[in-house]
């Protein structure tokens, strides 16, 4: 185990290398002049004399490679630089909006985790039945509504027709309600399906069979292997989108104003505010990386089998 | 054995999961209060704006918000309806002979928030900060000619141009960089470049409280020299997104919505058709404009731009893109700005056939059989580029693309990201672009000075001028002269020769919007372009 684990992280060396040469380089590539991007936001029209001078300050008059190691080595030491725009530590800027962030993030898969098990569980248990027919209603839904558009709806009802939330921002757990829902519900869309067709699966399995011929009472082999078993491609997918939930929370962010780095990130690509794009991007990198590492020992832990077929092949 | 292990592994996940909400709740819990108490006053306006205020730093640009540095921070000089410009904390002021120059006599009772006096030494230091950057600021005329600044006496400061500069004064009303920065605010080295300690203004209102990307909350500075606002507090809600600010507004936790583009057309006019709120449009802040490069062939040609101007329905067109929060604009520059009322030029009304006749006299032919005019075989093919973002510059081009191809021109589209659109501008790789004029304070002298100066993309909009020397000339003058008759005459030459070779096309006056609840009255706009609006604004 210990070894299976230093041998994942040291996958993440290469992968952000690639992860930070692909930035630099889509950057680059951009027409966009940084320099000019923050003059143009700051509603100034540069001289070229101010364009120049900004560039140098950015480092931008340097050639391409040595811009790149430059950053690299300073990444290395954990500095991403100051953002251009608000002349902060990129590092500082990302911390202080993470809070946020991971608020919303774990708000979010709490709902998507309390709301697709149950109804996953019951719909592949009860096939064609009303529970079934409603997941599958909720799923269609949940696919097929964009995000931010779902959640100008649960503002316009929950919070301005019947005044239940707050619009808006931060503050009580009242605020954290409709982003998080927002944010969840093509989670739990996704959730519900897989589960349901994972215990639908599960319920031929021959398992089921021995264990109602040795009697067990059916809610026993329902809740405590069944749904052990059948609960596994949802944890791969709650791993997978883990990292999606933190990067894709922008536009719930945006629409809930919720004051996490996602927001920020949008700025930032407007304004070309290369040191924060960086950052952002490795710390996604990062994110994917580690939650899927989560996910897979989460996964050996809860299904011993998969731990096991792994060690037959060795 | 194994029950057991999984009575430990659910109790596990339980209290982890308990512990996940606790922290949960805890982190919120403590900030309720803040905002409960802030909202309890009565007497306080609550607004929507897109962005953080960013640092309330008098001397910086990005990311700080124009309006909010504007309730902190007070310049010498106020910019007010129709140009006028009047003393603020330069109670007046004496121009040399020669232009060079000025000696302000300051106001002697005004204070810092922080209760230190205003004097002409901390005018000084202030301005010094400033010039320490001037690299910063070199957009700003005044300050690239700034030859020096001195202390005359506690409340007489003097400042020397290089070479005399007509609008300085008008400069000085600008929010930043030159506005006034507190003892207290400046950092150990004097460079308020990198930041400053505090934000002590001279202004209204004082910061309170504040929270990035969240909200600010400014109380009223009861010490304040001027009029004491009737509000106590201003709390300004980031609300990045249009919709959720609207739909904030409706629920009632904002009392106003304010500014450029903050909502679209349609929901400012269904809210002002609603009958529950009150709604205000400004008077014009700025031409939009077309601006073609006469640089290129087919547009080099003054009958073929004149076509293109007669070739439209302006009227039709901003009534219709705009539902009237717009009007078409007859003049290159709204005619409330100093020195542009009297501009004489024929006005242009839309005239499908004389456009036709004019294209015709130019050559540009239909050849039969054929929808777009050709001339020595090639076609008359223009490219506009306008800001992908921005809808209204995409509906009015996709408008004159219709509009024109009737006259038998193509106008080809392209939708660019806005730096993208400056940089070609600047680079001179357009045909034609849409613009708009800065406004007030910086207007009339900063539009026609980029037409003299290398790298505004403007110089190739006058290339093909017959009279371009002179014209060139008349700028340059215009800016130094003393004499304000020969000043006014300039300008009336200048502006009026711009409307008559037809590169500059005015399409429409932008306006700013205003909605706000029942309760709040004596909303007004600020006649200058960045200040904040609360000047005099109360609620009950």
């Amino acid at each position: 185990m210990g070894t299976y684990v230093l041998k994942r992280i040291m996958t993440i060396i290469p992968i952000f290398l690639i992860a930070t040469l692909l930035t630099f380089g889509m950057i680059n590539l951009s027409p966009v002049d940084p320099a000019e991007a923050y003059f143009t936001a700051a509603h100034i029209q540069a001289t070229d004399e101010m364009l120049e001078q900004k560039r140098h300050e950015f480092g931008l008059d340097q050639p391409l490679l040595i811009q790149y190691v430059n950053a690299l080595i300073k990444i290395c030491q954990f500095d991403f630089g100051i953002s251009y725009v608000t002349n902060k530590p990129v590092w500082e800027e990302i911390t202080s909006r993470m809070p946020a962030t991971i608020q919303l993030t774990i708000g979010s898969l709490l709902i998507a985790i309390l709301v697709s098990i149950p109804i996953g569980f019951l719909a592949g248990m009860k096939k064609n039945t009303g529970i079934d027919h409603f997941s599958r209603f909720l799923s269609f839904i949940g696919a097929s509504i964009p995000s931010f558009w779902l959640g100008y709806l649960f503002i316009f009802f929950f919070s301005v027709k019947l005044d239940l939330f707050p619009v808006e921002g931060t503050g009580t757990w009242k605020h954290l309600i409709l982003p998080s829902l927002t944010l969840a519900f093509p989670l739990i869309a996704l959730y519900t399906r897989l589960l349901r067709a994972s215990v639908l699966e599960n319920l031929q399995e021959s398992y089921v069979l021995f264990a109602r011929t040795r009697g067990i009472h059916e809610k026993v082999i329902m809740g405590k292997h069944v749904l052990r078993i059948a609960i596994s491609p949802m944890i791969t997918g709650l791993g997978m989108n883990l990292g999606n939930l933190m990067t894709g929370a922008i536009i719930v962010e945006a629409v809930f104003s919720w004051p996490g780095f996602g927001r920020y990130f949008i700025d930032a690509i407007f304004n070309r505010d290369v040191p924060v794009i960086q950052g952002y991007v490795l710390l996604a990198a990062g994110l994917f990386l580690i939650s899927n590492l989560i996910v897979d020992l989460i996964q050996m832990y809860i299904d011993p089998r998969i731990s096991r077929k792994g060690r037959q092949y060795q | 054995m194994s029950n057991r292990k999984n009575k430990n592994r659910y109790l596990l996940i339980s209290v982890m999961i308990l512990i996940f909400s606790i922290t949960l709740i805890g982190c919120s819990s403590e900030s309720v209060e803040n905002s409960d108490s802030a909202s309890e006053s009565s007497n306080m306006i609550t607004f929507a704006w897109p962005r953080d205020i960013g640092e309330m730093n008098p001397h910086i640009y990005n990311p700080s918000q124009l309006f909010a540095q504007s309730m902190i921070y007070e310049p010498l000089v106020s910019y007010q309806d129709g140009g006028e410009l009047k003393p603020h904390l330069a109670e007046s002021w004496k121009i040399s002979e020669d232009g060079k120059e000025y000696v302000f006599n300051l106001r002697q009772d005004v204070k810092f928030s922080d209760g230190t006096k205003f004097n002409a030494d901390i005018v000084k230091k202030n301005f010094d900060a400033i010039l320490n950057n001037a690299d910063m600021h070199g957009w700003l005329g005044f300050i690239t000619k700034i030859d020096q600044t001195e202390v005359i006496n506690e409340f007489t400061f003097k400042l020397t141009l290089k070479e005399p500069y007509y609008p300085t004064i008008q400069e000085l009303a600008v929010v930043r960089p030159v506005r006034f920065l507190g003892e207290a605010g400046f950092p150990k080295d004097d460079d308020t470049s990198k930041g400053v300690e505090k934000p002590v203004g001279t202004g209204p209102w004082v910061l309170d409280e504040y929270k990035v990307d969240e909200f600010a909350v400014f109380q009223r500075n009861e010490d304040y020299w001027g009029e004491l606002p009737s509000v106590e507090k201003i709390k300004v809600k980031v609300i990045p997104d249009a919709e959720t600010r609207i739909l904030a507004f409706e629920k009632g936790d904002l009392d106003l919505v304010y500014g450029e583009g903050v909502i679209s057309i349609d929901t400012f006019k269904q809210l002002e058709s609603d009958g529950s709120y009150e709604t205000s449009i400004s008077e014009p802040v700025a031409t939009r404009q077309l601006v073609m490069n006469t640089n290129k062939e087919q547009l080099s040609d003054i009958r073929v731009r004149q076509a293109l101007h007669y070739g439209f329905n302006k009227q039709a067109m901003v009534d219709g893109v705009t539902s009237g929060l717009e009007e078409k604009a007859d003049f290159i520059l709204p005619t409330n700005l100093p020195y542009t009322s009297n501009v004489d030029a024929t006005k242009v009304e839309y005239n499908v056939n004389k456009a036709k006749q004019l294209l015709d006299e130019a050559g540009w032919k239909l050849p039969k059989g054929k929808t777009v005019r050709e001339k020595d075989g090639k076609p008359l093919e223009i490219e506009l580029m306008y800001n992908s973002a921005e809808i209204i510059q995409k509906t009015m081009a996709e408008t004159l693309q219709s509009e024109w191809l009737g006259l038998g021109v193509k106008l080809n589209i392209a939708g660019v990201e806005l730096t993208t659109q400056v940089e070609r501008f600047k680079a001179n790789e357009f045909d034609m672009n849409f613009y708009s004029n800065f406004g007030a304070p910086y207007d009339p002298h900063t539009f026609v000075n980029m037409m003299v100066t290398e790298g505004f993309g403007f110089r190739e909009v006058i290339s093909s001028y017959p009279n371009k020397e002179e014209f060139m000339n008349q700028i340059v003058e215009v800016q130094q002269t003393t004499d304000e008759n020969e000043r006014q005459q300039l300008y009336t030459v200048i502006l009026g020769s711009l409307q008559e070779q037809s590169s500059i096309v005015p399409i429409s006056y932008i306006k700013k919007i205003a909605i706000y609840q029942k309760n709040v009255s004596n909303f007004t706009f600020p006649a200058n372009r960045d200040e904040h609006p609360f000047t005099g604004i109360s609620v009950k």
